[in-house]
């Protein structure tokens, strides 16, 4: 009986900026800086990445005018397509959000919820994301992959 | 057993190829600016679309009807309307972004112009919309091109939702504050603002506070934060302290048309507001 292993990578990546005019202040952005990554997995053995793993979970700065609100909309996929399907779970506590970029610090959030917050002072937050990847047991070899969508809003103008 | 290691070796190049991708995709779309103003007067205005990236990204833009508000716990919002009625300044119907879609070469900017068409006889005031701009890496980019072993088949997308506001004939704004508590809740001060817009413009503006000791002493200051009041807003503000403190103070709020990310000529003018409420410390 050959084992079967699969490789689940799930690149949450979510990337950009949103910035104003130079002249009309501190551009906004959103950027990626780190991939949710599910890496080698066994076929049938569920893989959780925490939201406080440093080297694993998902990992976006947001700038922009400091002290202004914004909302934040993680639009999660259920499924990560490939050769197969690999579910996904998203539970309540697997988004992080805080003003600084230590992981450990951050304040979990459901992050299939909006979340409001308000820019630090310094016009930067950070906002994290682990989650749970099910490969079933007959899960075929390759690599998969799923779209993920990251909404930022300025609600001060 | 050999079959079995070849996968192995397969899967983990294709993790490799899946993970390398992401140095190419550090950075995506930048839209500016985050708020743009038209009017009968100068009715098409353009946002520019920066591609920081290292790779091609592919763009549409969106007009919905939308505008901030506050819901139950104090948090702002962005209320969209899909199908608004005429009963609501909805500008969404008539603005129209050109090109609507468009491929952004890396380290290109690209402008897309947004022109209004109003119908005839509308009358004065302001109107709104919302530019949902999302991008993504090109579905050729995102592909890769020596995917001989698996593809990564990875595709990020990012949303950025940005205001627009046409204004027809004379605009007015003003604040009119309808309560306003303060207490303090161990290492912060909690503040609650229920504000309602005068005129026929949305308020777009600044609040800053100020805790003020017994002898008259500023000893905290936060803000000034970006403020905007479309109809009416009961806006909760969490002031942290950096002290531990005991005693009588006064929380000082302060509310003017200040803002230093949009252009002051686009801001529309109104009376300051200012107003005081004593806290306790225990």
């Amino acid at each position: 009986m050959v084992a079967r292993r699969c490789v689940v990578t799930l690149a949450l990546l979510l990337c950009g900026q949103v910035p104003t005019l130079s002249a009309q202040g501190r551009p906004a952005s959103v950027r990626g800086q780190q991939d949710l990554n599910f890496g080698l997995m066994i076929a049938g053995v569920p893989t959780t990445i925490s939201r406080l793993d440093a080297a694993a979970a998902g990992q976006f700065e947001l700038r922009g005018v400091k002290d202004s609100p914004v909302t934040i909309q993680l639009t999660l996929p259920t499924v990560m397509t490939g050769p197969g399907t690999v579910p996904l779970e998203f539970r309540p506590n697997d988004g992080g959000h805080g003003p600084t970029a230590t992981i450990t610090a951050s304040q979990p959030f459901d992050p299939t919820l909006p979340l409001s917050v308000v820019l630090s002072s310094n016009g930067k937050y950070y906002v994290f994301l682990g989650g749970t990847a099910r490969p079933a047991p007959q899960t075929p070899s390759g690599t998969y992959g799923a779209t993920v969508s990251l909404t930022m809003t300025y609600v001060g103008n | 057993m050999t079959r079995s290691l070849i996968r192995l070796v397969r899967a983990t190049l294709a993790a490799f190829a899946a993970v390398s991708l992401f140095p190419l995709l550090a950075d995506a779309i930048l839209v500016a600016p985050h708020a743009l103003y038209l009017s009968d007067r100068q009715p098409t205005g353009e946002i520019f679309l920066v591609n920081q990236g290292g790779q091609a990204e592919d763009v549409t833009i969106d007009v919905v009807f939308g505008y901030p508000e506050s819901d139950s716990t104090g948090e702002m919002q962005i209320r969209f309307d899909s199908t608004p009625g005429p009963d609501v300044p909805s500008a969404a119907g008539w603005l129209r972004a050109f090109p609507r879609r468009l491929r952004v070469p890396p380290g290109r900017r690209q402008a897309v112009r947004i022109q209004a068409t109003p119908p005839a006889g509308l009358p004065g005031g302001e109107y709104w919309a919302r530019l949902i701009v999302t991008s993504q890496p090109a579905r050729d980019a995102a592909l890769g091109e020596a995917d001989s072993v698996v593809r990564a088949g990875i595709v990020f997308e990012l949303r950025t939702v940005t205001s627009v506001a046409f204004r027809q004939g004379a605009v007015t704004t003003g604040l009119h504050l309808d309560s306003a508590s303060a207490r303090a809740n161990g290492d912060s001060v909690v503040t609650w603002l229920a504000l309602t817009r005068e005129g026929n413009a949305a308020f777009i503006g600044s609040v800053s506070f100020e805790l003020v000791n017994g002898a008259g002493e500023t000893v905290k200051r936060w803000g000034p934060s970006p403020i905007a009041v479309y109809y009416g807003v009961n806006r909760r503000f969490v002031l942290p302290l950096d002290a531990a403190r005991s005693g009588a103070f006064e929380l000082r709020i302060a509310i003017s048309t200040a803002r230093t990310d949009i252009p002051a000529n686009v801001v529309l003018p109104a009376a300051p507001l200012e107003h005081r409420i004593p806290v306790a410390f225990p």
